[in-house]
C-alpha cells in the first residue's frame, strides 16, 4: 500500500481525480455519460500516439516526427483509395496506413542507431522530409470525401450513450486505442525486449555489456512509433471524415507532455502504461472540458501550460533536492567516539 | 593439482601501431585468487578485454578449460563462465535488484519472454550463492556502492562464472564493505571459483591474492606467489625503479596560524572539528570511506554550508558562502574525481588552466585578455611539466598524471594560501605520484598551508607532517607524522 | 589606402585561420559559398540582384535572431522551445502599450517605451524559464515546452487569438526601414551578432557557459555559479526572442499570438547546422550566421525556382539530417587523427 502511494501514477491519478471533481462539481454535466465517451473518443488517435511513443522516450529517446508520419500514412492512403476508387474491404487501407508509418519509422530508427545520433534533432529534420516531400510530390488538397469503406467505418459505432441532452456514440477505432495500450503493455512487462527498453533507458552502457541488442532495440522502437503513427493516422481521417495533409502536425510537444505527465522520465528507464493513460486524460479533460465550467477556450493553451510546468515540477524539485542532499554520517547517539589526543602536535 | 582454467599464450594487441600488450602469458587456476597489477597504461585493461573477448589479439592463443580459440567471441567468453565485474557495476538503477541479478541469465538462455516468478526464484538462488539477504524490489539506484556491487556479483554467479575478473572492486567501498566483499570472495573461491582482482591497493591485494602477475609497458614483468612479494619488491616491478620513500620533515613556523577551524559541523554529517594549519605545514585528514573526511573537504570550500562553528584565515573570521568566497579569499580545492568534478575535458588546456581565475585574465576593456591566458598556461605548461606540445590540446588527449598536473595548475594560478588536496594521486601512476607530492612539498615549503585528504596511508606518511583522524564525522585523534609508522596509522585507522 | 588595403588582407587572413582551426566551421563555409555559387550559377539574372538581396535582408534576421537565442539554451545542454511564444507575447504587449501611448506622447517616444518593454518581457519570461530549469530542476525541453504553452497562451488570452494591429506609423520602420539603403532589421542583426560574438567569445559570462555546458559538476567546482549563469542565459535568449518577436511584429505591421510558429524548429535547425553541440558546450555565432545565410541562399533560389514552402521544408530537413551524418563521418576521422597524434606523441615523449 505505501509503495502504491509513493508511485508516480498516484500522484497524477489524485491530480485526474481532483480536476475531475473541480469540473463536475461546477457542472454536472461533465459527469454524464455521454461526457465520458466523447472525452474517450477525442483521446483515441493521441493515446495511439502516446502509448507508442512513451516506448520510445523509455529507451531514452524521443520522436518528434510522428505527426509528420501519421499524415504521410492517411494522406497518401486516402489519395490512392480514392484514385483507384476502392470499394473492398476496410483493412487494405488500414494496412497499408500502418504499413507506410512502419517504414517511415524503420528509417527514423536506423539513421538514429547506425550514427548514434541525437533523436530529438534526427526526427526534427525527417519530420521535415517527410511532410515537405508528400506535399510537394502528392499535394495538398484536402480530400473532403473518404471511400465508402472508411466512411462506413466512421459510422460504426460500439455503443451509444444518451444523457439528458446529449447523445454520444463509442467509435470502433476506440478498439485500436485499447489494442495498442495492451500490447505496449505486454512488450514492457513480459517481454525480454520491453526489459531490454528499460534497460537501455537506464544505462546504455550496462546494457550493452549485459548482451542486449541495443541498436536493435532502438530500431525497434521508432519504428514501433510509425507504425502507431501510420494507425493513428488513419483513425484520424477515419474520424474526421476527410483527409486534410496540414492535420495533426504541431501536436507532437502535447503528446510529449501527456507521456512526461504521466510519470515517465524525459531522460528514459521508467514509464507505464497506466501512467501515460492517466498523463492523457490529464490532457484531454483540459483540452475538451474547461469549456464546461466557463473557461473561454482561449485559456486553454495558457491553463495546459501551467498543467506541464505544475505536473512536472514537482517529482523535478524532489529529485533536484535528493541528488544534492548527503547520506547521513554522524551516529545519533552523542556520545564521543575517544579523546583527541595531542592537541596541536606542532607547538 | 589445481587444474588451469584460461590459458593465455603470447597474447599481442597493438593499437594504430602502438603496442598495448606484447607477448604476455598468464594461467589462472580453478579456485585461484590472482592479482594482476600493473601502473595505468601498462595493459591491464587491455588484457581485460582480451580475456573476455571484446578484444581479439593480433597473436597468441587462449584456451579456456583445455578449449583453444583463435578468436573469443564474447558471447563464447561468457558461456565459458569468464565474467567481469566493472568498477561501475554496470547495474540498471532503473530496474529491480531481482531483474538486475537475474535478467543476464536469462537472456543467456535467449528466452523471449519475462516469467517474473521464475526471475524472483533465481534472484533469491543468487544472493543465497553469496550469503546475503536483500530487498528484492527495492531499485538498485538507491542501493549502497557496496550492495551494488554484490548485485554485480550475484548476477555474475548466476550465469555460471567460472572466472570473476574484478576491476578494482574497492576503489568506492568502506574498509567494512571491504572485509565483507572478500568473505564473499573467499567463500567463492573455496567454491572452485576463480578470481582475477585487478588493483593497485598493495595492503589489499596481499590480503586477498595468492598469486601476482605485474604488467608494465605491455610486457609482463614478473609473476609468482603473492609472499615471495614485499612491498618493496612490488613497488619496484610495478614502476621499473626504486622510489624513495622520504618524509616531510616537521617545518620551523612561527606566529598565527594561516587557517583554523573552531568547532564547524553540518547537520547529519560531522561536528565538533577543530584544527589548525600553519604557514608550511602539511597536514593530512585521514579517515575511512564514509567518514565524512569529503564532506569536511567541500565545506572548507564553500561547496557545503556550516551549520555550526566559525573559520579563519589569517586570524581573520571567513563566511564561506559559496566556492567563489573561498577562492576569492585564496583557498584552493583539488576535487577527489579529476574527470566529474577538476576538469572540462573536451576544452584546452588553456581553457581548464585558467577556469577558475577568468575574472584575473581580463584586460582593461573586461574581455578575457587572450594573451595572458596563452603566457599563464604556458608558465604553467613549463612549470608542473605537462607533457604536451601545445596549451591549446584539448585535456582529454592527456595522460592520467598530466590530467592531474593541469587540474594542480587550475588551482594554483589562483596564488591559494590554504591549497586543500582531496585524494590527490588516485588514478595516477607511480611515478606522476611521485612528483606530485615533490611539488606538493616544494609548496608547503614556500609558504602554503596544505590540507591533504587521503586514506592512502603511505602518501599520507610520506607528505604530511601532522595527520588528523576521522572517524563518522569527528576527529578522533591527531600526531605528528614522525612519531608514527604506517603500521601504527593503519592501526588507528581501523580500530573502532 | 594600401595600408587600409593589406590590414583588410590580413584581418581576412586571421579569419580564414581561425576558421580552417575549426574543422566543423570550415566544412559550413565551404558549403555556404557552394551554394551562393549554385544558385548564381543557376539563376543569374535573379539571384544576383540587388532586389533579391535586399530581400533576404529583410528575411534573414528574425530567424537569426531566434535562433541566437536557442543557441544559448542549446550551449548550456538544454534547449528552448519557448522562444517563439516570448517573441510574440512580449510583441504583443508591447504593442499595446504603444497603441495606448501613441496619443499621449506620441509616435517614436511611444516606440521607445514599447522597445523597452519588449525587452522587459523578454527578460522576465527568460527568468523564468531559468528558474524552471535551474531551481526547480525540470529539464530544459519539459520546461520551456511548458513555458512556451503558458506565454503563447497568455497571448491568446490577452488577444482572443486576433492581431493587434494599429500602432504607431513609425514601428513598421524596425522591420521594413532601410537607412541609406540599408535595411533596418538587418542592422539590427549585425548589431547582435557582434554583441554576442564577443559576449561568448570575449566575456567572462561566455566563457562559464561554455564550460558550464561542458561539464555541470566541475563547473560548480571551479566557483562558476551553475544557477545564476543558467538563468542569465535563459534571460538574454528571452531579450533576443523579445527582439525577433518586435521585428516579425514590425514586419507585418500587426502581433498575434500564432506568428512564426515554424520558427522554433527552424532555429533549432539552424543551430545544429551551424555546429552547436546539442550536448551543450560548444558552437559560435559565426556557425550560426553561415548557416542562416546558407538556408537563405537556399530558400530564395528556390524561390528563384518557383519552389513551394514545403519543397523547402523537405530540403531544410534532408540538409539537417545529411550535415549530421556529415558531422558523424567527420568526427570520426578527426578523433581518428587525434587519437593517431596523440599516440605518436606518447611514443616520441617516450
Amino acid at each position: 500500500m505505501k509503495k502504491i502511494v509513493k508511485t508516480n501514477e498516484f500522484f497524477v491519478a489524485i491530480t485526474v481525480v481532483a480536476l475531475c471533481l473541480f469540473i463536475g462539481i461546477r457542472n454536472p454535466v461533465f459527469f454524464t455519460g455521454a461526457n465520458a465517451v466523447s472525452l474517450l473518443k477525442n483521446s483515441v488517435v493521441d493515446g495511439i500516439m502516446a502509448f507508442a511513443l512513451m516506448l520510445g522516450i523509455i529507451a531514452g529517446g524521443i520522436d518528434v516526427s510522428f505527426p509528420a508520419i501519421a499524415v504521410c500514412s492517411f494522406y497518401l492512403t486516402n489519395k490512392l483509395m480514392q484514385t483507384i476508387d476502392f470499394q473492398g474491404s476496410v483493412v487494405l487501407p488500414i494496412l497499408m496506413a500502418v504499413a507506410i508509418g512502419t517504414v517511415l519509422g524503420f528509417i527514423n530508427g536506423v539513421i538514429i542507431a547506425k550514427y548514434n545520433l541525437p533523436a530529438f534533432i534526427v526526427t526534427l529534420g525527417t519530420s521535415s522530409v517527410f511532410h515537405g516531400l508528400l506535399i510537394s510530390l502528392v499535394g495538398s488538397r484536402q480530400i473532403g470525401r473518404l471511400q465508402p469503406p472508411l466512411e462506413e467505418m466512421s459510422k460504426a459505432s460500439l455503443f451509444t450513450v444518451q444523457s439528458d441532452n446529449a447523445v454520444s456514440s463509442m467509435p470502433v477505432t476506440f478498439i485500436f486505442l485499447v489494442v495498442i495500450a495492451v500490447v505496449v503493455h505486454i512488450i514492457l512487462k513480459y517481454t525480454m525486449l520491453g526489459r531490454g527498453i528499460y534497460a537501455v533507458g537506464g544505462d546504455r552502457v550496462s546494457a550493452e555489456r549485459a548482451g542486449f541488442p541495443v541498436k536493435g532495440i532502438q530500431v525497434f522502437v521508432y519504428t514501433f512509433i510509425g507504425m502507431a503513427a501510420g494507425l493513428a493516422g488513419i483513425v484520424h481521417s477515419i474520424q474526421a471524415r476527410m483527409a486534410i495533409p496540414t492535420d495533426l502536425m504541431g501536436n507532437e510537444m502535447l503528446i510529449i507532455a501527456a507521456v512526461v505527465l504521466g510519470g515517465t522520465n524525459i531522460s528514459g528507464g521508467s514509464g507505464t502504461v497506466i501512467g501515460t493513460a492517466l498523463g492523457l486524460a490529464l490532457i484531454t479533460i483540459t483540452k475538451n472540458s474547461l469549456i464546461l465550467i466557463g473557461i473561454p477556450s482561449t485559456a486553454q493553451r495558457f491553463v495546459l501550460g501551467l498543467i506541464i510546468v505544475a505536473g512536472t515540477a514537482v517529482s523535478a524539485y524532489q529529485a533536484l533536492r535528493n541528488s544534492r542532499k548527503n547520506p547521513k554520517i554522524l551516529a545519533d547517539t552523542d556520545t564521543p567516539v575517544k579523546d583527541v589526543e595531542g592537541g596541536a602536535a606542532n607547538v | 593439482m589445481a587444474q588451469p582454467f584460461i590459458k593465455l599464450t603470447g597474447i599481442s594487441k597493438s593499437f594504430a601501431g602502438v603496442k598495448a600488450l606484447q607477448n604476455v602469458d598468464m594461467v589462472i587456476n580453478q579456485g585461484e585468487t590472482r592479482c594482476l597489477a600493473g601502473e595505468n597504461g601498462g595493459g591491464k585493461s587491455t588484457l581485460i578485454k582480451v580475456i573476455s573477448g571484446f578484444y581479439t589479439p593480433d597473436e597468441g592463443t587462449i584456451e579456456i578449460n583445455g578449449k583453444v580459440y583463435k578468436k573469443l567471441t564474447p558471447q563464447q567468453a561468457i558461456r565459458e563462465g569468464i565474467q567481469i565485474i566493472y568498477q561501475d557495476f554496470s547495474v540498471f538503477p532503473n530496474l529491480t535488484v531481482a531483474e538486475n541479478i537475474a535478467l543476464s541469465s536469462e537472456r543467456l538462455e535467449n528466452k523471449k519472454f519475462v516469467n517474473w516468478k521464475a526471475i524472483r526464484e533465481k534472484a533469491k538462488k543468487g544472493l543465497s550463492l553469496v550469503n546475503v539477504e536483500m530487498d528484492l524490489d527495492a531499485k538498485v539506484g538507491d542501493l549502497s556502492v557496496a550492495d551494488k556491487q554484490l548485485v554485480a556479483i550475484c548476477r555474475a554467479l548466476l550465469q555460471d562464472a567460472k572466472l570473476l575478473v574484478m576491476d578494482e572492486p574497492t576503489t568506492a567501498l568502506t574498509r567494512k564493505e571491504v572485509d565483507s566483499l572478500f568473505k564473499v570472495v573467499r567463500d567463492l573461491q573455496k567454491k572452485g571459483i576463480a578470481i582475477l582482482f585487478v588493483s593497485h591497493k598493495l595492503e589489499e591485494v596481499f590480503e586477498i591474492a595468492e598469486e601476482l602477475t605485474i604488467l608494465r609497458n605491455g610486457r609482463k614483468v614478473i609473476e609468482g606467489h603473492m609472499k615471495d612479494f614485499d612491498r618493496e619488491k612490488f613497488i619496484y616491478y610495478m614502476t621499473g625503479r626504486k622510489i624513495e620513500e622520504s618524509h616531510y620533515d616537521q617545518p620551523e613556523v612561527a606566529g598565527a596560524p594561516m587557517f583554523k577551524v573552531e568547532n564547524i559541523g553540518i547537520k547529519d554529517l560531522f561536528k565538533d572539528i577543530s584544527f589548525e594549519v600553519y604557514a608550511g605545514e602539511i597536514v593530512g585528514i585521514t579517515g575511512l570511506l564514509g567518514s565524512g573526511r569529503s564532506e569536511l573537504a567541500r565545506a572548507l570550500f564553500g561547496l557545503e554550508k556550516l551549520t555550526e562553528g566559525k573559520v579563519y584565515l589569517e586570524g581573520k573570521e571567513l563566511h564561506l558562502h559559496s566556492v567563489k568566497d573561498a577562492i576569492d579569499h585564496g583557498i584552493s580545492y583539488v576535487p577527489e574525481d579529476r574527470l566529474t568534478e577538476g576538469l572540462f575535458l573536451p576544452h584546452s588546456i588553456a581553457n581548464n588552466t585558467v577556469a577558475a581565475t577568468l575574472d584575473k585574465n581580463l584586460d582593461k576593456r573586461h574581455l578575457l585578455d587572450k594573451k595572458k591566458i596563452r603566457e599563464t598556461t604556458d608558465n604553467w605548461i613549463h612549470e608542473m611539466k605537462v607533457v604536451t606540445p601545445s596549451g591549446a590540446l584539448p585535456v582529454q588527449a592527456l595522460s592520467g598524471g598530466n590530467q592531474q598536473k593541469v587540474v594542480l595548475a587550475k588551482w594554483l594560478s589562483n596564488n591559494p594560501k590554504v591549497l586543500i588536496l582531496n585524494s590527490p594521486t588516485v588514478g595516477v601512476d607511480i611515478g606522476a605520484k611521485t612528483d606530485i607530492h615533490e611539488y606538493t612539498r616544494h609548496l608547503a615549503a614556500q609558504g602554503m598551508a596544505v590540507i591533504i585528504i587521503s586514506d592512502d596511508i603511505p602518501e599520507v606518511m610520506q607528505t604530511c607532517n601532522r595527520v588528523l583522524i576521522m572517524k563518522k564525522g569527528r576527529i578522533v585523534g591527531q600526531y605528528a607524522t614522525a612519531d608514527l609508522d604506517e603500521t601504527s596509522l593503519s592501526n588507528k585507522l581501523s580500530e573502532s | 589606402m594600401s595600408e587600409k588595403r593589406q590590414s583588410l588582407g590580413t584581418a581576412i587572413k586571421t579569419g580564414l585561420k581561425n576558421l580552417s582551426s575549426d574543422s566543423k566551421l570550415m566544412r559550413l563555409f565551404v558549403i555556404m559559398v557552394g551554394v551562393f555559387i549554385l544558385m548564381s550559377a543557376l539563376r543569374p539574372s535573379s539571384f544576383l540582384t540587388i532586389s533579391n538581396f535586399q530581400s533576404m535582408a529583410f528575411q534573414i534576421p528574425e530567424l537569426g535572431i531566434y535562433a541566437i537565442a536557442v543557441m544559448l539554451a542549446m550551449l548550456l545542454g538544454g534547449i528552448d522551445l519557448s522562444v517563439v511564444g516570448i517573441g510574440n507575447l512580449s510583441g504583443i504587449l508591447s504593442c499595446f502599450l504603444m497603441i495606448y501611448l501613441e496619443p499621449k506622447i506620441g509616435g517614436m517616444p511611444a516606440l521607445l517605451c514599447g522597445i523597452v518593454l519588449a525587452v522587459v518581457i523578454g527578460l522576465a519570461c527568460g527568468l523564468l524559464n531559468g528558474v524552471l530549469i535551474a531551481k526547480v530542476g525540470i529539464p530544459a525541453m519539459i520546461a520551456t515546452l511548458g513555458s512556451m504553452e503558458i506565454f503563447s497562451g497568455l497571448g491568446i488570452l490577452l488577444t482572443d487569438g486576433a492581431a493587434v494591429m494599429g500602432m504607431p506609423e513609425e514601428f513598421t520602420v524596425i522591420g521594413n526601414g532601410s537607412i541609406f539603403g540599408f535595411p533596418v532589421p538587418m542592422a539590427i542583426f549585425i548589431v547582435v551578432v557582434a554583441i554576442f560574438t564577443i559576449y561568448l567569445q570575449g566575456k567572462q559570462f561566455g566563457m562559464e557557459l561554455y564550460l558550464l555546458g561542458t561539464n555541470p559538476k566541475a563547473s560548480r567546482f571551479t566557483g562558476i555559479k551553475n544557477d545564476w549563469v543558467t538563468m542569465k542565459a535563459h534571460m538574454l535568449g528571452g531579450a533576443l526572442a523579445a527582439v525577433g518577436g518586435l521585428i516579425l511584429a514590425s514586419h507585418s505591421n500587426s502581433a498575434k499570438a500564432d506568428y512564426g510558429s515554424s520558427y522554433t524548429l527552424q532555429s533549432i535547425l539552424i543551430c545544429v547546422l551551424g555546429g552547436v553541440s546539442p550536448s551543450g558546450g560548444f558552437g559560435k555565432v559565426t556557425g550560426i550566421v553561415m548557416a542562416i545565410f546558407t538556408l537563405q541562399f537556399l530558400s530564395s533560389g528556390f524561390n528563384i525556382l518557383r519552389f513551394s514552402s514545403y519543397q523547402k521544408t523537405f530540403i531544410w530537413g534532408a540538409v539537417l539530417v545529411a550535415t549530421l551524418i556529415i558531422n558523424y563521418y567527420g568526427d570520426k576521422r578527426a578523433e581518428r587523427k587525434k587519437r593517431e597524434a596523440a599516440k605518436a606523441e606518447a611514443k616520441t615523449a617516450q
